[in-house]
């Protein structure tokens, strides 16, 4: 059927068309305690269709586009009937002309990942979890997915990759007399040792015995606060969202190349790199959607925004060339190690119920589900209460840890130092 | 008019029935699900003009078997040649299940699912126009919108949604063969406007069972709805602590969709994850609270249908009674795993996703005062506005909702001072005893997806009247 829809919009009389061709292979496997509730496999093929329709508008040269997928067994009636709709459609919504990513070519037959092991690897991992006394894992879901995605457009563009996946949800609970409390865990990887799975969960049997104990937390106006979570990702994706192109283009973004996110001298300062490649991520994809070639930048260094990356189509309209388009990010480790930023009281948040950041607003925060307050002298674990806070305000005094870790695609400084934060919490 | 049933669904419904009765042979029990969802999407603003599909939009299959105690399911978008489809399945189910047997994985333990026999056809009500949209009129409709706000002083974009879709199931197995159709549009207006460099964004939305014309229902609100805008650029960071407040319905439904909707999902109660289950029967809220999920029961909405996508039929559920904790919401195989009724509310993402117990339209019920009465009195607090995200913690009773900005009342009075963001955190049985005024006018929205912890995301709507309560606001 991909090579009949090519034929087909190839007389369409269009001037231009994209076609993507997704495979995605599934293994899934469900379990309440350590028990199976179900399996499952999913076999699904997609073939998204683009076309694009030039028309001069008032001396302007604009650019209409349309997509539409179409699943196997579609008759080639439907396809036929459907392309001219796409037609009708593209030339109702015209955007100023842009061009297609040219002339990319890599091809790569499709790989069988033997997901059946795969899933068993991952399986074995997690059973490999000893229930202790008081921890105990009460639920786990279990994804490895591949994708042979293939990319063609009528510029040229001819590229078939390879990727997979894997995804693991964990419930954890802990009990401390008459009190159980849950943890959630949910990490996605690509690879991974068998034992850094296990570990994962391990750790966080840690915080679960500890949050059996945890007491209210306390309302406070002007808290020294770390950030210790694996939302430490998304705190630092409110860089990617300020330049990715798309976003920019929008108005969803002020940012200008060489403006500063940060002022002063009293912070550290944030560098962002794009990386193509990032060992054991999920996210090593090696093209876009529109066939451009991922490839490593900095999008921010030392504190200051040096590059848009991202979608192909609005980066054409910034002016952007040889915009990346990679998936994987590592943020500098700070200047103070983990030992110096516990020194001082504070409050640790290690996890949030569910962490908000808005890029628009630069809103950031959560519910606390799991945090230290260490007082100088004392540390006790606390929960409920939350935190927000604005990029703008906390900026210009962060600090980081010099130790990083990976979190799935990303590398990103284990803890996160923030001033003055108000504390909603009990009184 | 009613809605036409699928012509690819029943061109298929040969083929699949085929499929059944192979599998038949080596499974105790089979079904299949059909899915053909279509629609068109739109959207408009200064700077781009686009129309695809819509964006839910699916064709696909999926097949429940049950063998040996266990359930297993394959998705799949190719039906092509049936022999080799049923093979194809058996095969790789059984190859994987006999790995998980050889891992010395025990199975949970679950019933063969009981079918009643029926045989029935569901149409909804649908907007003649969703088969014959008028995409130009749409899409010059949406740019006069964007370009009337765009002139307004501060704002850089205006972007304009709509989509329509139209969603046609089938659900057959041995006892049941099921189809059904309708179709609902979702319409949405974001205004982004910057001063001084701080960027601020407020969005106009609605569903309802109707044509293009829920775009024409939402411009009378842009006014105010800039006027808020405008005035969270001078708004302040509220201080931390429990106040009074009254939600407008859109709070009041996230309330209810993160307090007692994600509560009562009994696929929770399975794996001992929701503190509901040992609460039943215990009154939980103020004699004044009613809540109800129901993908039937006289709601038409964006989360309405006939059946669900387990072929289950679809009722109204009452959760609360006069504050007390009555019933939750069941899948199929959650309730024959606890022995209870389901109540049609399996939904999948996908067909390629799993089923799990998830909400459809879930809404206090209104009762009689007035948002005047209420304001009035109020001696200091905040009535809450503009809905963002929330987050669920059945097991704790923890609720979380981020809020877009909090207006100040102080003596039964808006003061005219904004506070933004807010974030409404507390414990749900507080909040809910809490509830002490309920306005007149129910209103629900469905132009939000809910997802289960962080993934498979369904289109839920939500709502009720205003509401007055007491939370912790920070």
């Amino acid at each position: 059927m991909f090579n009949q829809l090519i034929e087909l919009v190839k007389q369409a009389n269009v001037d231009d068309w994209k076609l993507v061709e997704t495979i995605t292979k599934s293994h899934q496997a469900y379990f309440v305690k350590q028990e199976l509730d179900q399996h499952r496999i999913s076999d699904v093929v997609e073939r998204n269709l683009t076309i694009y329709l030039d028309k001069e508008v008032e001396g302007k040269k604009m650019r209409g586009s349309a997509s539409h997928s179409f699943f196997p067994d579609t008759p080639v009636e439907e396809i036929k009937e459907e392309i001219e709709k796409m037609k009708y459609n593209a030339s109702i919504a015209l955007n100023p002309y842009y061009e297609l990513v040219k002339d990319e070519k890599h091809n790569e037959d499709k790989k069988d990942y033997q997901l059946i092991e795969v899933l068993k690897t991952v399986v074995s991992a997690i059973q490999n979890v000893k229930n202790t006394e008081t921890e105990k894992i009460n639920s786990y879901e279990i994804f490895v997915n591949e994708y042979f995605i293939h990319i063609v457009n009528s510029q040229g563009v001819d590229v078939s990759f390879n990727s997979m996946d894997e995804e693991i949800e964990v419930i954890i609970n802990s009990i401390d007399g008459d009190k159980e409390i849950e943890l959630y865990h949910r990490v996605s990887f690509a690879n991974q040792p068998l034992q850094e799975i296990t570990q994962g969960i391990l750790d966080v049997f840690k915080y679960a015995k500890d949050r059996t104990k945890a007491v209210g937390t306390k309302k406070a106006l002007n808290q020294r606060v770390l950030l210790t979570s694996l939302d430490n990702a998304q705190f630092f994706r409110y860089f990617l969202m300020k330049t990715r192109t798309s976003v920019v283009y929008s108005r969803g973004s002020q940012v200008k190349i060489g403006d500063k996110a940060q002022s002063g001298d009293n912070c550290d300062r944030i560098s962002v790199e794009l990386k193509a490649e990032l060992p054991y991520s999920s996210k090593n994809l090696p093209y876009s959607n529109d066939g451009a070639k991922a490839k490593d930048s900095f999008i921010v260094k030392d504190g200051e925004y040096v590059a848009y990356w991202g979608d192909h189509i609005p980066a054409y309209y910034l002016g952007v060339k040889d915009a990346s388009c990679a998936n994987n990010y590592v943020v500098s480790g700070g200047s103070k190690t983990l030992e110096q930023l516990h020194q001082d009281p504070y409050l640790e948040i290690i996890q949030f119920s569910s962490f908000i950041m808005n890029p628009l607003t630069g809103t950031f925060g959560g519910e606390i589900r799991l945090a230290y307050y260490f007082d100088g002298n004392n540390k006790i674990a606390v929960t409920g209460g939350s935190i927000t806070c604005n990029f703008a305000d906390v900026l210009n005094d962060i600090r980081m840890s010099k130790e990083t870790r990976q979190i799935d695609n990303c590398i990103v400084p284990v803890t996160i130092e923030i001033q003055n934060v108000a504390v909603a919490g009990e009184e | 008019m009613l809605a036409k049933q699928s012509s690819y669904l029943l061109q298929c419904k040969p083929k699949l029935q085929k499929l059944l009765a192979l599998l038949e042979s080596d499974f105790d029990y089979v079904s299949v699900l059909a899915t053909d969802v279509t629609g068109a999407s739109f959207y408009i603003s200064q700077r781009q003009k686009i129309i695809n599909d819509y964006s839910d939009g699916e064709r696909g299959f999926v097949v429940r078997v049950y063998k040996d105690n266990g359930y297993s399911e394959y998705s799949f978008n190719e039906l092509g040649d049936v022999e080799k489809l049923a093979k194809t399945i058996k095969d790789e189910l059984n190859q994987q299940g006999s790995m998980l047997e050889k891992m010395n994985i025990k199975k949970l333990e679950t019933p063969l699912l009981y079918e009643e026999k029926i045989s029935k056809e569901f149409a909804g009500e649908i907007a003649e126009e969703l088969y014959h949209l008028d995409n130009e009129n749409i899409v010059n409709k949406m740019q006069a919108i964007s370009d009337e706000v765009a002139k307004k002083e501060h704002i850089i974009e205006c972007r304009v949604n709509y989509s329509a879709g139209i969603f046609q199931k089938m659900f057959l197995s041995k006892n049941k063969d099921l189809i059904q159709a309708y179709g609902c549009s979702f319409a949405n207006i974001m205004m982004l406007a910057n001063k001084d460099g701080n960027t601020q964004y407020n969005v106009l939305s609605d569903t309802a069972w109707c044509g293009s014309e829920i775009l024409d229902n939402l411009v009378p609100k842009i006014e105010s709805a800039y006027e808020d805008l405008v005035a969270m650029f001078d708004a302040e960071a509220i201080e931390p602590g429990e106040y009074e407040i009254i939600t407008t319905p859109e709070g009041a439904g996230l309330i209810a969709h993160e307090a007692f909707g994600h509560g009562v999902e009994m696929d929770m109660f399975v794996k001992d994850r929701a503190i509901a289950k040992q609460h039943m029967g215990e009154k939980l809220a103020s004699d004044i609270t009613n809540m109800y999920d129901g993908a039937q029961g006289g709601i038409q909405q964006s989360a309405s249908y006939f059946f669900d996508d387990e072929g289950t039929l679809c009722e109204r559920t009452q959760i609360i009674k006069d504050g007390y904790l009555v019933s939750g919401i069941c899948d199929l195989m959650s309730a024959a795993r606890l022995g209870v009724t389901p109540t049609g509310n399996g939904r999948r993402e996908s067909f390629a996703r799993k089923v799990y117990t998830r909400m459809t339209n879930t809404y206090f019920e209104a009762k009689q005062d007035s948002v005047e009465d209420m304001i009035s009195s109020v001696k200091y607090g905040f009535l809450i506005d503009g809905m963002n995200s929330g987050m669920e913690d059945p097991k704790h009773w923890g609720i979380q909702c981020v809020m877009s900005r909090a207006k100040e009342i102080k003596d039964g009075k808006l003061t005219g001072k904004m506070f933004t963001p807010v974030v409404l955190t507390g414990y749900v049985p507080d909040l809910l005893s809490n509830i002490s005024m309920l306005g007149k006018d129910l209103y629900l929205n469905g132009n939000g997806h809910c997802g289960k912890g962080y993934k498979e995301w369904v289109i839920v709507s939500d709502g009720g009247p205003y509401l007055k309560t007491k939370v912790r606001l920070g």
